[in-house]
């Protein structure tokens, strides 16, 4: 009996599947005390969940929600990476820069999405816009530090060898910088999606951010939580199912890597 | 050549080489102070001082990483970093400075593409290579899954691939247990004789030294210059605890001691 608990408890998978199952079985019992219209048990979310997909547009929505969150995550990562790498080898650029990315990310997130509403009214460019500004500050220092942290000795390992500059930024610069790559990607993108909600709130007439808006106007927790959860259960198969593969295939190297 | 009468072109000749650094103050002081050597083709030449004599710097200098301000160094007969200098330089640095993220092939084949050799020929040369160094089975293992002993084999085995007019190596063993570091020591040997290439080594330690060179030059830290040269004219293969080699390293010593107390203080016996 107490191998097969030293199993249960050694397997990752088991243990996560557990807790899930725990933290709804909280749910469910203390659901059991409210209307479904205050505190919905989890089947009963399910139940709604399923519905917002075959009967309402959810797909729609998230689609709308997914699509603002790349444009604008590709926006700032790509924005971010090259002010990083610049302001980490150019003292110059490095002041210059460093100080407006202070000032980036002092900014309050919820400023820029009204003010883009001010500018731009309805538009796409409620969301592209915040999302950008608010994560090239971000990804910009993330990346800056990384490029500081370059092992030199072995880019005068290739010198030595006589590599050309483009095979040592392929071979020796760029994989040094995959370790904070990888984890800036990450920390911005579900930054991204705490944001593009926010403006899908204020200014935006679709995506997961206007449901739960349009539900709380309503006064409708149900529907509220049953939102909440869609967007959960997106972000965590991106987690697992995008971010973690790519980690297995960039660091597989790694002696260590177990994710 | 012309008659034969011509003295063959030596791997690495440094004349008169001296380098100055300025410190925090602006001060101007020398690392390398009116420095000659000479290796000759298939020569294995050690340069033996205490830590922080420069000997480093020497190595990085000749390997064209670091500028100096007078003297000439030839790799080949041809001055380095001069156009139409092909000389191929392979180092072994005192850590393995491999890239991690690429298998033990891939990062023989990195070294080759800076060379002009065709890249049909470079798995055949990487195979090579691994066979004469003993790591067969490990190409396509990433250097973080091999010990501190192999993953300096792998090393050695980049900077033969590229086929060298030299190989400069800077204490490739100090990093090692004493019993790994005394069996590449001894399978270098091998390896040298095998290649037939030429080689600038430089250590701290006076038994290595003995132990592995045609010819020892002697550097001292202050000043920072070679005050002599020693021939081991001791036949191959030799025994490390032969009586012979132990009297010229007290003999070695000695000349330390007699330079100056504090170089003699870094030569580990």
């Amino acid at each position: 009996m107490s191998k097969v608990l030293e199993k249960f408890t050694n397997n990752r998978l088991a243990v996560e599947i557990f807790s899930i199952a725990v933290l709804i079985l909280a749910w469910w019992v203390i659901s059991l005390n409210f209307t479904p219209r205050i505190l919905p048990g989890p089947l009963f979310v399910f139940n709604l969940i399923i519905q917002d997909f075959t009967e309402g547009n959810a797909a729609y929505h998230l689609g709308r929600t997914l699509i603002r969150l790349l444009v604008g995550f590709f926006a700032g990562f790509g924005i971010g990476t090259g002010l990083g790498v610049l302001t980490g080898i150019k003292r110059f650029w490095g002041n210059f820069f460093g100080i407006i990315v202070t000032i980036g990310l002092a900014f309050p997130s919820l400023v820029w999405a009204v003010l883009t509403v001010c500018w731009f009214g309805v538009s796409e460019m409620v969301a592209y816009i915040p999302i950008t500004l608010i994560i090239f500050p971000i990804v910009t220092v993330n990346i800056r530090e990384g490029t500081k942290a370059v092992d030199k000795s072995l880019v005068d390992m290739a010198k030595v060898f006589r590599i050309k500059k483009l095979g040592i930024i392929r071979r020796v610069y760029i994989p040094m910088l995959m370790p904070y790559l990888m984890g800036t990607m990450r920390f911005a993108f579900s930054t991204a999606w705490k944001i593009v909600t926010v403006t899908e709130i204020f200014g935006l007439t679709s995506g997961v951010g206007y449901m739960l808006a349009y539900w709380y106007h309503e006064l409708y927790a149900a529907q509220v939580f049953a939102w909440a959860i869609i967007f959960v259960i997106v972000v965590i198969f991106i987690e697992k199912f995008i971010f973690v593969q790519i980690d297995k295939k960039v660091f597989k190297w790694r002696p260590e890597a177990k994710l | 050549m012309n008659g034969g009468k011509e003295k063959m072109t030596a791997a690495i000749e440094v004349k008169n080489l001296t380098k100055t650094f300025k410190n925090m103050e602006g001060k101007t002081f020398k690392v390398l102070d009116n420095i000659s050597l000479k290796v000759e083709k298939e020569e294995f030449v050690s340069v033996l001082g205490p830590s922080g004599c420069g000997k480093s710097t020497l190595l990085n200098t000749i390997s064209g990483l670091e500028p100096f301000d007078s003297g000439v160094i030839l790799v080949n007969g041809k001055p380095v970093g001069s156009n139409g200098n092909e000389a191929r330089i392979g180092y072994v640095f005192q850590n393995p400075r491999l890239l991690n993220w690429m298998t033990v092939e891939k990062n023989i084949t990195y070294a080759l593409s800076g060379t002009d050799i065709p890249k049909e020929q470079w798995k055949g040369i990487a195979q090579d290579v691994i066979k004469i160094v003993g790591l067969r089975g490990v190409e396509n293992s990433y250097p973080l899954q091999l010990s501190g002993g192999m993953q300096q084999r792998v090393s050695i085995a980049r900077a033969l691939a590229i086929k060298p007019d030299i190989i400069l190596m800077d204490e490739p063993f100090s990093h090692l247990d004493e019993i790994t570091a005394e069996k590449l020591r001894e399978e270098l040997l091998d390896m040298w004789q095998k290649t037939k290439v030429s080689i600038l080594f430089v250590t701290h330690d006076m038994s290595e030294a003995v132990f592995l060179s045609d010819k020892i030059y002697m550097m001292s830290a202050k000043p920072t210059t070679i005050f002599m040269e020693y021939r081991v004219k001791m036949k191959r293969p030799r025994n490390k605890l032969d009586g012979s080699l132990l009297k010229i390293e007290k003999k070695l010593m000695e000349k330390f001691q007699k330079k100056c107390a504090f170089s003699a203080e870094g030569i580990a016996v």
